[in-house]
């Protein structure tokens, strides 16, 4: 009769009283530990100096394949673009020269690297269950010779290497009963200029071609043009590194200076307009010089160009300034 | 007695909902880590990537401040424990020589410091 009278209160009680429990057990005596965690859950400036670094390692082992692996583990969207857009950040805030240039070559290799046949490594962990045994060993083949696909063997792992006929998209895949190592195996596949297709397997780093910033010698200017276009909205410099054979050169610093100031970039960070390019927008009333490396010939006083037309209203062009190193 | 049981099933009832909760509807995501929780392999290949850098810059200080993102242990010991893993699992033998040319620079610092403080 008493029980009746208190009713089903005795439940939400318990209910309470164990949710209570739970959150004390999760809270206090087993607590969330950060363990096992991989490196698309760092924290964003913790992924910087996680880029940061893969693009130290690639300058020094020159290895495409495996940075790009590394990046994949960041699980950025757009890869190239974020490295491109953290080089330029790296140098906006003045930080480290040698970030800034590293990741600014790996952009520039990123951007580079599928003209040919890509190589997709599906990579389901970096702890390599089974060493793939490479030999090294490096197959030539014309491309009239290659009416589909290559298919190379080694220890278990089938590398399918797609036609270079095929649409650029086609990502050839390597399938693997086994899990894949970035520290264990590399695939290198470059198309040479006179269109045949080198695959070379190696377990050891191999020099990529995208080092183009050569140190040679002093850079030049070739010529230097006006450019009016409405689409401008600022005064611009555009500038363009070619080589000798008047190819487009990425990679190349390119230092403006300014009263109490001086800007250093790279070009190339925006290879949708060309892998030797790179622009700079002027402040109005300023004198600027430029030079191509450190030791490139010096253009002085370069300020915003004004465009004037026939009819209409004056806008800001943009100079185009050739360099060449001969 | 009966309320007593109902009491124990109800208090059941709500750690299950609390557990539910917390694994089903709403588990924990990861994110805004530091590189010291990162999993031994991914570590590995952090301080692999590190004997990379060095190789090309010789900056031992360099590394140092890169090694110390993985926690506070001796940067020797954590490319210890790096290089014990990688034999473990068959890396290739110029990564772990690369790896063991920087113990070696480490350790060699490290042992410059100990005997430099009295």
């Amino acid at each position: 009769m008493n029980g009746e009278k208190r009713g089903p209160w005795y439940l939400l009680t318990g209910l309470v009283l164990g949710i209570a429990l739970g959150l004390v057990y999760a809270w206090i005596f087993q607590p969330v530990q950060y363990v096992d965690t991989s490196p698309a859950s760092l924290r964003s400036d913790f992924k910087d100096q996680y880029r940061a670094l893969i693009a130290a390692a690639y300058l020094s082992n020159g290895d495409l394949l495996r940075a790009r692996a590394r990046l994949e583990l960041l699980k950025d969207e757009d890869m190239f673009r974020t490295i491109s857009e953290q080089a330029q950040r790296t140098l906006a805030q003045q930080g480290s020269d040698v970030d800034a240039r590293a990741l600014g070559l790996l952009a520039i290799a990123l951007g580079q690297a599928p003209p040919g046949p890509a190589i997709a490594i599906t990579q389901q962990r970096l702890t390599p269950q089974a060493q793939p045994t490479w030999t090294e060993e490096v197959l030539q083949v014309s491309e009239t010779t290659l009416p589909g696909a290559v298919q190379l063997t080694a220890a278990g792992i089938e590398l399918t290497i797609g036609s270079p006929t095929q649409p650029a998209n086609a990502e050839p895949t390597i399938a693997s009963s086994a899990d894949l190592s970035t520290a264990n195996s590399q695939a290198i596949v470059t198309p040479s200029v006179a269109g045949t297709l080198t695959s070379r397997q190696t377990d050891t780093p191999l020099p990529s071609p995208a080092f183009t910033a050569t140190p040679g010698g002093p850079f030049v200017l070739l010529s230097q043009e006006k450019l009016c276009d409405q689409q401008l909205d600022v005064p611009q410099l555009q500038i363009e590194a070619l080589d000798r054979f008047n190819r487009p050169m990425p990679g190349v610093l390119v230092i403006i200076a300014w009263p109490g100031g001086e800007e250093r970039f790279f070009t190339g960070l925006k290879p949708e307009k060309g892998q030797g390019y790179a622009d700079f927008t002027l402040s109005p009333g300023t004198l600027y010089n430029l030079r191509l490396g450190e030791n490139g010939e010096r253009v002085t006083d370069l300020a915003g160009l004004m465009c004037t037309p026939t009819s209409g209203a004056p806008y800001w062009g943009a100079w185009l300034l050739k360099f060449v190193q001969p | 007695m009966a309320r007593w049981i109902g009491f124990i099933i109800a208090i059941l009832v709500g750690v299950s909902l609390g557990l539910g909760y917390g694994w089903i509807v709403s588990p924990v995501h990861y994110i805004d880590t530091s590189p010291d929780t990162l999993r031994i392999d991914f570590r590995t290949d952090y301080v692999l990537m590190v004997a990379e850098a060095y190789q090309n810059e010789k900056d031992l200080g360099l590394a140092v401040r890169r090694l110390a993102l993985l926690g506070n242990l001796p940067p020797s010991e954590m490319v210890s424990q790096a290089i014990q893993f990688a034999q473990k699992y068959g890396y290739a033998e110029a990564d772990i020589t690369q790896m063991q040319s920087l113990w070696n620079e480490l350790h060699a610092l490290e042992t410059r410091l100990k005997t430099a403080v009295p």
